[in-house]
């Protein structure tokens, strides 16, 4: 039996949502202020019309939704999975005025694989975006990589008990600190010490190979937020490819893997636990992984002969690698090379990277390092059973900040999630397949987007098919928020047609 | 004694900052750690291969 959502309910998630997107037109007066700056008056009025419709939706929220009651784990899981959907309908106005896109689907693709820091875009002539839409564009990537309910809840959720249920809906279930608003606000200061420390790096790697210091400020900071949020979004149409430069691939390379770790991981490190870094599943899986991802690869560039020296090797081979590993998308090759040059087996490489992703709560997408973690202790723990006398106990454990006992709940739950990240990936590259592309170029892309990465074998433009650039938005949505959310709000929404009326919850 | 305090605090702000900076370098000695360690394997991959 199924319980219809009361009045009260749906209340309650309108106004949480009004909150989210107040939170979204608050963080537009940042291109606008860019936009004033640099004297583009068109772009000014695209967020002006942005942020009165933001405002708008709020106060008709609060004053409409607004009951004396708190948050369930109900109401947070719907306002997380429904709060992003409508933050990408209201963030896209000003994508959508800027003339750079060829429908408003296609303004709401570039949204959602910004908010979910996938890096994936069918915006049109990059290369003459003006400067506000270009720091909207990054900007939201950099936000959403904190999550966009981490930001609402570090300024508009205060005093809120029913916080947590909202902060953990959005995937992010670690706290840092006992208070969630604190935990908020400490995964905050971690990013922007890193920008201040970041930009400065990539700004003085820019000047030093020729750019002038302010569009070299401009582009730092761009870079930066593209890989720090593991999102890959770049300024330039050639991403990384643009700036021909060792350096600025070099400092990319490590915000992106710093980007990918996760912000408990981070928040122990900076606070004392040193050595957690060299002991965390997380960081020992990616380390594994990479390696194991790094032989893939180089033995498909061998059978190519792709090539030769070992810094092209590197720059080419590895730096792609870890970018689709991290899930950030940066890279230095055209979008083509990977279906043209790479090859099968350096493809499957990077594709099986991108689909295990970087590590839980970060900002980064994909299974994950500590479910890969998990799972791969759960099937040591198995075998080990298997060849030890009946009599005996064998418990596995995972270290991640503190040790963790993995019991069949533990293992189920994680079990679950990598399916469904796995029958998102094939479905997306079934119906690729179905629409004509090749196999490979449809899997890696239906991957890249399923694990919020970015790269695309060519698939991903403006012409590809309406139905597989809803399902792109689907699977980066679904991806993000690690499916529970996006199950509760299918639930709801059956819950609306065929529940039985009740009380509140 | 308020002066004291005030001293307390600046260097209790010192020390979590350096704590802070540490935390940086090591999280980027990690990255440079993997980095050559898949460098190398590369190597030794491109070696066997040629």
């Amino acid at each position: 039996m199924i319980f219809r959502p009361s009045r009260e309910d749906m209340k309650l998630i309108g106004w949480g949502i009004g909150r989210v997107i107040l939170g979204i037109g608050i963080i537009m007066t940042v291109p606008l202020v860019v936009a004033v700056v640099s004297t583009e008056w068109n772009v000014v009025l695209d967020f002006l019309v942005g942020i009165t419709a933001c405002v708008t939706f709020w106060l008709v929220a609060e004053n409409t939704c607004h009951v004396k009651k708190d948050l369930t784990w109900f109401h947070g899981l719907i306002v997380a999975s429904a709060g992003w959907l409508f933050a990408m309908g209201f963030g896209a106005i000003p994508h959508f005025l800027s003339g750079h896109f060829k429908s408003y689907l296609d303004a709401c693709f570039d949204l959602m694989s910004g908010y979910t820091t996938t890096g994936l875009y069918l915006l049109q002539d990059l290369d003459h975006v003006a400067y506000g839409t270009n720091m909207w564009r990054h900007l939201l990537s950099y936000a959403g990589g904190q999550g966009i309910i981490v930001i609402a809840l570090t300024f508009l959720f205060a005093g809120t008990a029913g916080a947590f249920k909202i902060y953990a809906s959005e995937g992010k279930e670690e706290k840092l600190l006992p208070n969630v608003i604190r935990t908020a606000r400490a995964i905050w200061m971690i990013s922007l010490t890193y920008l201040v420390v970041g930009s400065f790096f990539l700004w003085l790697g820019l000047m030093w190979g020729g750019m002038a210091p302010g569009r070299g400020f401009l582009h730092s900071v761009w870079l930066f937020m593209g890989a720090w949020s593991t999102g890959g979004f770049a300024p330039q149409s050639l991403n990384l490819l643009y700036y021909h430069s060792f350096i600025i691939e070099m400092i990319t390379l490590g915000i992106f893997v710093i980007g990918s770790f996760n912000f408990a991981l981070h928040y122990s490190v900076w606070t004392g636990r040193r050595t957690e870094v060299f002991k965390n599943i997380e960081v020992r899986s990616f380390a594994i992984t990479s390696l194991i991802a790094t032989f893939m690869l180089s033995i498909g560039f061998g059978k190519m002969g792709l090539y030769t020296s070992l810094t092209e090797f590197f720059r080419k081979g590895f730096y792609n690698l870890v970018s689709g590993h991290t899930t950030t998308g940066n890279s230095t090759v055209f979008s083509t090379s990977f279906f043209g040059e790479f090859g099968f087996i350096a493809m499957c490489a990077i594709t099986i990277a991108m689909a295990i992703g970087a590590s839980a709560c970060s900002t980064g997408g994909g299974l994950k390092g500590l479910r890969m973690g998990i799972f791969t202790k759960s099937l040591w723990g198995d075998i080990r059973r298997l060849v030890s006398p009946e009599s005996s106990v064998i418990m596995e454990k995972v270290h991640h900040v503190h040790d963790i006992w993995l019991d069949d709940a533990l293992v189920k739950g994680t079990m679950l999630i990598i399916i469904s990240y796995v029958v998102i990936y094939s479905v997306g590259g079934l119906l690729g397949t179905i629409y004509g592309y090749s196999p490979s170029v449809a899997f890696f892309d239906a991957t890249s987007a399923g694990s919020n990465t970015g790269l695309s074998a060519g698939l991903t433009t403006p012409l590809m098919p309406a139905l597989l650039k809803v399902y792109y938005i689907f699977e980066m949505w679904a991806g993000r928020l690690e499916f529970m959310s996006v199950f509760a709000l299918f639930g709801m929404g059956i819950a609306l047609v065929k529940g039985r009326r009740t009380g509140t919850r | 004694m308020e002066e004291g305090i005030s001293r307390g605090n600046e260097q209790s702000r010192w020390r979590r900052w350096g704590g802070y900076a540490l935390g940086i370098l090591i999280e980027s000695a990690t990255v440079i750690a993997i980095s050559l360690a898949a460098l190398l394997l590369m190597f030794l991959i491109k070696a066997i291969m040629t």
